[in-house]
């Protein structure tokens, strides 16, 4: 459906004729009703232009030298040619040397601008944030200090801000800054993809920022903060990379698609892209719409990376080139390169609209945005607005100078001009049956006869008491009601509020028959509309300049209306409106937990005044503290940021939530009082929190690194609690440097746990000389102690272990004679035992042995245990005769030896040699028993007269003849 | 999409298809285990198919995953993924698994499983893995930097995406760590949580797996994350049985429990500011759980110390149980009849195929249920008759010459799949039960039995002790006895504890001497210095006031808890039985036990713990059971969750299970714990 005719052929004169033929038919009817007449037609629909505030001044804080010109802003050093003199000519020259962004806050929000050189001609610029009525929220250069070595303001892409009113700036290479509206960062400064590859496209979106690069990649941050479920970045894709803000209160999750590949495998290349927003897919994760050169679009889902063709090759003949979603999601607006504004169906199945743009310019619109749901908006330099309806009509509207901004909201679009804001909107329909020109809507009726009877003409109340009589008064009132909540005139919001008002007159009584006292829902919408239209012509204000329409009102909730205001830095008028409007408790709380912080920000006295003011300004009333937990401690971080420390520890004694209280103790610098109050709620996080914020601020405040760290180490060894104390050195622990935990022990006079630190770290070592350096050290700091005689005492035997354990190894030319151990037994064992391999070395080895044992004073009993197992494990059987047979007597008896001969299952002949040196019979009996020598252990049972053991050996021994002798035994004992 | 909704048949809404049994003394709460298990499930699985990552056609990845210990590989995938207790076997003779084998589901393409400080060939899944998830817990910081090393080792290629799911969530340090060791900025590692705070391992036992707990709390002294974990744990599980109206608390940490639990509902509570207004301070009724008790391990240090003598707490001993499995050879289980005969040769058969499997030990089977809890001189004989009855209804029914009805036949068939059931488990645990039986008739397990029992009585050994060491005895064994020695006699004497110390140090190495030092920071161990007398200690006095000695008891058919070894009743249950009667003038008790106790009932609206402290319940736990019981249901106990904080051992688990079979008890018991371990892995943890 191509429009016939073409838009831009003498236009003006079209739609003007046709504006002066209706109003002149107006004006022989109706003396008054100059609603309508301002009116324009989109084929059968009405629009109006609402012009909200002109000669707005856009306000800067620079210097007056600073050259601004409305929304735009110069630097002075940004030198004009000298020819030029016109004041247009240089706003002309102005404006092809540089570009302004201009943004808005959706729902009637503050304004962002931005200057930007189009060549380098300027190196930093101002960033700012103003209201619509023009003063400034907040002003700073872009970009920050420490980014202007690497950037100029010429690298600035994009601009906007999402739905959660943040700031989104990004810069060429996809770094990405956020602010709030106070111009705060939010997070730190990140990129969104790899900062090597340029980017072609930006666009801020209602939840974040998605780019396009030049190698055909994409990628999205989405900008999310507490009030997210978490669940949410759980279930975005795997290669989602989390960034978060110091406080953990904002957080961004950054996917990169790699749509580059599909790019490659479809030979085509990616023009623009368009993000679909996450409450309106089915995957409740964003998805990315990119136009291909091969006239479709690719649907990327982002939390899958799954990329589907849309194929709409048949219903769009050129690649496209600019793409936006309607409000509801429901539409698509899509402009191609052969300038046709194409509106489709999100899903692509049905086309609503082509509309040819091509004749009146072969140009790609410099802006395009819906205006409400049904109408889109093209704006072209030096053309002017168009609006192109569903069915193909368009309107133009004129605009005097070329620099108009477009700012599309769900009911309306706003246009911002250089001293202007108004907002074209179509009219509401309800307003439009009422006001439009020989309504005879029972709406239109009431209105009327309100007037009369307001404006004292003696009117009847006939014609109302019809419309009752028809039970259409009711609906009638609601729509005077619903009519002036959409109005932004107070005379006529008046108005219409007076004609409800009126015809509730008629209605009420005819109910207040029955005696019924309470008031009927009418009555009910009456006071909301009237509280509702309040609350909205106190924002569209001048001095709070927020233009808000009722159904942004809707949309954003009360609640969020509050919440705005706060971050609009008006808490006192929050605070106002929440009580106003009843909200619930913990909305009014925190509105008046930022009024509270905006008063100490500002109050001057001494600080129990400032802090009882503002208790009284939380407690609002209310007399419970526990009900305000979290409201003194952000007060208390206001009062801090404002200079205000005694201010701030008074509220914070009031503060009980432990969550709120640490981070503003931090705030304050009252770390060992953070620590004590994490300690106390058992809150590891929060430990360890204190602990990283104190270093932080003690390296901040000390040039001398090793000074800071000094001043760090004593005050958590002598302010901060043990557990903060064990904290900080369980986290050392694990840092590559033993030193760093060393230090922090040996401070505390911890020698034995600072020796073991460094000891332990010697033994993962396994460079030989590393390992004897952090011995010796160890054993240094043991000696430091004084309970630490055996810590440095066997440190340092270990250091001679080892040294031993090389020189045997060298001695006897195998690694296996006393491999690698920390253990004195096992290396005198492995020498033993090595005897059983070098037969011939035999005597050396066992000297060797028994030097050791006495070198490190092995007790005489525990190295006759030694040599029994080992010899028993190498096999030296012989050898451990010869050692049993020795001129010495055992000093550990033969017990171990007869064992060691059991489990090495010798011969019963050799077991029992042994067995038969030990002399206790209750130990000749469990070895017997042990080596299933049931005879002999019946006998000793015997000898011992113990029935129980005889009964023992019966159950165990499992032969039927010894079982007998048990039998006989047990009968010779029982005599 | 979700990931869930693509394969609804595993997460789908089951809970319509769940019959919950009755209320039994061994399954007090159906409704906790299910809802728990559930919920564990759905999270793990839901994680496990989350996220395709670089493959952009396939929706499936490949997937390995690394564990951070083994015991969390068999919880993860044992026990959470599938329900041990439901699990059937195909085939005759075999109701085990291989040790490798997991039963996973075949939606997720998993492509193997490791563990993380074990050596393995990192390259040879280099190439056929999309996806390395690790499962790691937050309070062991040296897996940080095994991951990052692991991650290094594979840096090469870029496409894999490392996940750290950290159960149940990554702590600051560990992401102070992360950012450390450079793995934030890696686009292709990621961090996420698991919040399963609570496992079901039995119906009657619930486990936080929280296996550092006694060494954060009594070596590392940073107690506060265990505390807030137990505390949060409670939460959720009165989120599933709804808010106990009586706790009591005993031991330092069980104070600090009670105070986070406390603290942590008066935030929730405040959380929620416009919620209506409440002015009563009543006390919170109508749960499924009458009362909780909150035990620090600290408070019984000697229990652990104690050999078992029940047949779990033996099998615990011999092969080891961890979260409801043991792994053994298959041989032990299974032995190849023909090679019997010949023990050399089976030897070397032994060495060629020694198989690992996994055998699942829990309650569903009911002959283990039956038998875990008896005593080594009963069950021997008991899994005999059983054999006996079981072969005798067999012959019974195959014997010709009885002539059978088609009913019988039809009962018969009808109760194959109970009776192969059975039988494999008879056949599994006559011969765990043989191994079982084989060591504790050792020569060694019965010397280091009269050990402990005469230091329980007071004796000091120290002679013997020199003599283990010298021997080389194990070392975690040997330290199970000179820690059981320093408790009974409130320390060692001083001379004695240096050359003891030294002889441990140069006989089992150097690194000992650190652990010593653990040992004695977890006050295990301890010099007593001279003048004092043994009687002083406080063993000796709880010994007495709690009669802990019980010798006459009989082990057969038991009629004190004592019996789980033989004569000694584990303090912290003998503390329970205690607390049934009240504390009223049993100082001479109160004041051997470390900390206070806490006594409080909960209110709403919620008030913090010291002001809790301000109204002590006037009824004992004994008398408030026998309210519920006049309220309520005739012949049905009210339920006590019983909470070790710092882990619980098997004897006690007997002990508690003993206790709530027995009709004097009041209340059924459920055991809620950071970990189910043993002592010897209890002494492992500190080191």
């Amino acid at each position: 459906m191509v429009a016939s005719s073409n838009p831009f052929d003498d236009p003006i004169l079209e739609t003007e004729t046709a504006y002066t033929e209706q109003s002149s038919v107006e004006d022989k009817e109706f003396s008054a009703s100059p609603a309508e007449a301002s009116w324009q037609y989109l084929g059968d629909l009405p629009y109006r232009r609402i012009p909200i505030y002109s000669h707005v001044q856009w306000r800067s804080s620079c210097p007056s030298s600073m050259q601004q010109n409305c929304l735009a802003w110069y630097p002075q050093g940004l030198s004009k040619p000298q020819h030029l003199v016109d004041p247009k000519e240089i706003r002309n020259w102005y404006q092809t040397t540089t570009q302004t962004h201009v943004k808005a806050c959706p729902h009637g929000g503050p304004i962002a601008t931005c200057t930007v050189p189009l060549t380098d001609s300027f190196r930093t610029t101002q960033l700012r944030i103003l209201t619509n009525s023009g003063q400034i929220l907040s002003q700073q250069e872009f970009p920050p200090a420490d980014y202007r070595e690497r950037y100029n303001a010429v690298d600035i892409l994009c601009l906007g801000f999402t739905s959660r009113t943040t700031l989104v700036v990004v810069l060429n290479d996809s770094l990405c800054f956020t602010y709030n509206l106070k111009g705060q960062a939010l997070l730190q400064p990140f990129y969104v993809c790899q900062e090597s590859i340029p980017l072609l496209q930006a666009k801020v979106y209602e939840g974040g920022v998605a780019v396009l690069t030049k190698n055909q990649d994409a990628a999205i941050a989405e900008l999310l903060d507490h009030h997210d479920e978490e669940e949410y970045s759980q279930t975005s894709h795997l290669s989602a990379r989390r960034i978060e803000s110091d406080d953990l209160s904002h957080y961004a999750l950054v996917t990169i698609l790699p749509t580059s590949e599909y790019a490659k495998r479809h030979f085509c290349t990616f023009s623009t892209l368009a993000v679909f927003s996450r409450l309106r897919t089915t995957s409740q994760h964003p998805e990315l719409f990119l136009s291909t050169s091969d006239n479709s679009v690719i649907v990327v889902e982002v939390s899958t990376i799954k990329m589907t063709d849309v194929d709409c090759r048949v219903r769009v003949n050129s690649p496209i080139v600019d793409m936006v979603f309607a409000p509801n999601g429901r539409f698509l607006a899509c402009f191609t390169e052969s300038c046709i504004l194409t509106v489709i169906s999100t899903s692509f199945e049905t086309k609503v609209l082509d509309f040819d743009t091509s004749e009146g310019s072969q140009q790609v619109p410099s802006q395009m945005e819906w205006c409400g749901e049904d109408s889109v908006v093209l704006h072209w330099k030096g053309l002017g607005v168009l609006m192109v309806g569903p069915y193909g009509d368009w309107l133009r509207f004129p605009y005097e100078d070329d620099t108009v901004y477009l700012v599309p909201e769900i009911d309306c679009c706003r246009v911002i001009t250089d001293s202007a804001i108004e907002i074209l909107q179509r009219v509401p329909p309800v307003t439009a049956q009422m006001l439009s020109i020989g309504s005879i809507e029972t709406s239109a009726m009431l209105v009327d006869a309100a007037d009369a009877f307001y404006s004292g003409t003696s009117a009847d109340d006939n014609t109302v008491r019809d419309i009752a009589a028809s039970d259409q008064l009711i609906p009638a009132v609601e729509t005077c009601l619903e009519a002036a909540t959409r109005e932004f005139d107070i005379v006529q919001q008046k108005r219409l509020l007076r004609a409800a008002s009126y015809g509730m007159h008629f209605s009420y009584k005819s109910i207040e028959a029955k005696g019924v006292v309470q008031p009927s829902p009418t009555a009910q919408e009456f006071v909301v509309a009237a509280r509702k239209l309040r609350v909205l012509n106190r924002l569209r204000h001048p001095n709070v300049g927020w233009i808000a329409t009722s159904a942004q009102y809707d949309t954003m909730t009360p609640i969020g209306v509050v919440a705005r205001l706060i971050a609009l830095q008006r808490p006192a008028l929050a605070c106002s409106i929440s009580q106003y409007l009843g909200l619930p408790k913990s909305v009014q709380i925190f509105a008046r937990a930022s009024k509270a912080a905006a008063y100490v920000m500002a109050a001057e006295g001494t600080d129990a005044q400032v802090a009882e003011v503002a208790t009284e300004i939380i407690l609002g009333g209310a007399g419970d503290h526990s009900l305000h937990r979290g409201a003194y401690a952000t007060v208390a971080m206001a009062a801090n940021q404002a200079g205000r420390p005694g201010v701030a520890n008074l509220l914070l004694l009031l503060e009980t939530s432990v969550v709120d209280k640490v981070p503003a103790l931090l705030s304050t610098g009252a770390y060992a009082d953070a620590m004590a109050v994490a300690t106390q709620a058992r809150d590891l996080d929060f430990i360890f929190s204190s602990l990283m914020e104190y270093e932080r601020s003690c390296l901040a405040n000390s040039s001398d690194v090793s000074k800071a760290q000094a001043a760090f180490l004593g005050m958590v060894v002598s302010k901060f609690t043990p557990e903060g104390f064990h904290t900080l050195r369980r986290y050392l622990q694990t840092t590559a440097d033993v030193k760093s935990v060393t230090n922090l022990l040996i401070r505390a006079q911890q020698f034995a746990a600072a020796g073991t630190a460094m000891a332990q770290r010697a033994l993962q070592e396994h460079d030989a000389r590393e390992k004897q350096g952090l011995l010796a050290e160890a054993s240094r700091i043991f000696g430091l102690g004084k309970d630490t005689a055996l810590h440095k005492a066997s440190t340092d035997d270990y250091a001679e272990l080892i040294r031993d354990q090389e020189t045997l190894r060298t001695k006897h030319n195998a690694p296996e004679v006393a491999p690698p151990s920390s253990s004195v037994t096992s290396t005198i064992a492995s020498v033993i035992k090595f005897a059983a391999i070098q037969m011939r070395d035999q005597h050396r080895l066992f000297s060797d042995a028994e030097k050791l044992a006495k070198k490190y004073r092995v007790p005489e009993k525990r190295f006759w245990h030694i040599q029994v197992i080992a010899l028993a494990e190498s096999q030296q059987w012989s050898n451990l005769r010869i050692l049993s047979e020795s001129k010495t007597k055992s000093p550990i008896g033969y017990k171990p030896f007869a064992r060691a001969a059991i489990r090495g299952k010798q011969s019963s002949a050799e077991i029992l040699k042994y067995i038969d040196r030990v002399s206790a019979n209750e130990e000749r009996y469990d070895l017997f028993c042990e080596a299933s020598l049931w005879k002999r252990a019946l006998e000793e049972a015997g000898k011992l007269k113990d029935t129980r053991r005889v009964l023992n050996v019966k159950t165990l021994c499992n032969s039927n003849e010894i079982q007998l002798l048990a039998d006989e035994m047990l009968g010779r004992l029982a005599q | 999409m979700l990931a869930n909704m693509d394969n609804p048949g595993i997460v789908a809404d089951k809970e319509s298809e769940i019959i919950l049994p009755p209320p039994t003394p061994l399954n007090p709460l159906p409704a906790v285990s299910v809802a728990l298990r559930l919920d564990n499930k759905e999270q793990l699985l839901t994680l496990l198919q989350s996220d395709p990552s670089a493959g952009l056609a396939s929706s499936s990845f490949r997937q390995l995953l690394v564990f951070g210990t083994e015991s969390l590989r068999t919880l993860l995938l044992r026990q959470v993924l599938s329900d041990p207790h439901a699990r059937t076997f195909q085939g005759k003779k075999k109701n085990w698994d291989s040790h490798l084998f997991f039963p996973l589901p075949a939606s997720i393409t998993i492509v193997g499983t490791q563990i993380l400080n074990q050596e393995h060939g990192g390259d040879e899944t280099e190439g056929n893995v999309d996806v390395i998830t690790y499962f790691l817990s937050p309070a062991d910081l040296s897996q940080m930097h095994l991951v990052a090393k692991y991650i290094r080792n594979l840096k090469k290629s870029f496409r894999i995406h490392h996940r750290l799911i950290f159960l149940p969530q990554p702590s600051a340090i560990i992401h102070k760590m992360m950012k450390d060791l450079g793995l934030t900025s890696a686009p292709n590692v990621s961090i996420h949580r698991l919040q399963m705070d609570i496992y079901p391992l039995e119906t009657d036992v619930l486990s936080i797996e929280y296996n550092e707990a006694f060494r954060e709390c009594a070596v590392e002294s940073t107690p506060s994350s265990l505390i807030s974990t137990v505390a949060r744990s409670l939460l959720k599980l009165q989120d599933v049985c709804g808010k106990i109206p009586r706790i009591q608390a005993y031991g330092p940490l069980g104070e600090e429990v009670a105070r986070k639990l406390f603290s942590l509902t008066v935030d929730e509570y405040l959380a929620d500011r416009d919620r209506p207004e409440e002015q009563s301070g009543q006390v919170i009724s109508g749960g499924d759980v009458t009362a909780l008790i909150i035990i620090d391990r600290k408070v019984d240090l000697v229990t652990p110390m104690i050999s078992p003598l029940t047949y779990e707490g033996l099998l615990d001993d011999v092969v080891g149980i961890d979260c409801g499995f043991i792994t053994l050879d298959v041989s032990t289980i299974n032995p190849d009849e023909n090679d019997n005969t010949d023990a050399l040769k089976q030897d070397q058969v032994k060495e060629k195929k020694k198989e690992l499997v996994s055998l699942g030990v829990n309650g569903s089977d009911t002959l283990y249920a039956e038998v875990r809890d008896q005593h080594v001189e009963k069950f021997g004989s008991f899994l005999q008759n059983q054999a006996k009855a079981l072969r005798e209804s067999h012959a019974n029914f195959t014997s010709k010459d009885k002539k059978k009805d088609l009913a019988e036949i039809h009962q018969f068939v009808k109760n194959i799949p109970v009776f192969t059931q059975n039988l494999r488990s008879l056949t599994n645990h006559i011969h765990l039960a043989e191994l079982v039986k084989h060591t504790s008739e050792e020569t060694t397990f019965r010397e280091r039995w009269q050990m402990e029992r005469s230091i329980l009585e007071g004796d000091t050994c120290y002679d013997m002790l020199d003599d283990l060491v010298a021997c080389q005895f194990p070392p975690y064994r040997f330290f199970r006895l000179l820690c059981l020695q320093s408790l009974c006699a409130g320390g060692i004497k001083s001379s004695r504890y240096d050359s003891l110390r030294r002889d441990v140090i140069q006989t089992y190495g150097y690194e000992y001497l650190f652990i010593l030092g653990n040992l004695e920071k977890a006050g295990l161990l301890r010099r007593r210095d001279g003048l004092w007398i043994d009687t002083t200690s406080p063993f000796n006095n709880l010994r007495k006031s709690l009669i802990l000695i019980n010798a006459e008891v009989d082990t057969v058919e038991p009629d004190d808890v004592s019996y789980v070894s033989s004569g000694y009743a584990p303090i912290s249950v003998r503390l329970i039985q205690t607390a049934m009667k009240g504390w009223n003038g049993r100082d001479e008790i109160l004041r051997e036990i470390p900390g206070r106790i806490v006594d409080v009932e909960q209110h709403s609206p919620p008030q913090d713990l010291a002001s809790a402290l301000k109204t002590p319940p006037n009824k004992t736990l004994g008398a408030l059971a026998e309210v519920e019981v006049a309220d309520g249901v005739k012949g049905k106990k009210p339920v006590l969750i019983v909470t070790y904080v710092g882990g619980v051992t098997f004897t006690e688990l007997a002990a508690l299970r003993f206790l709530s079979k027995r009709p004097s008890f009041p209340y059924h018991i459920v055991c809620l714990t950071t970990k189910v371990m043993n002592g010897c892995s209890f002494l492992q943890s500190l080191s």
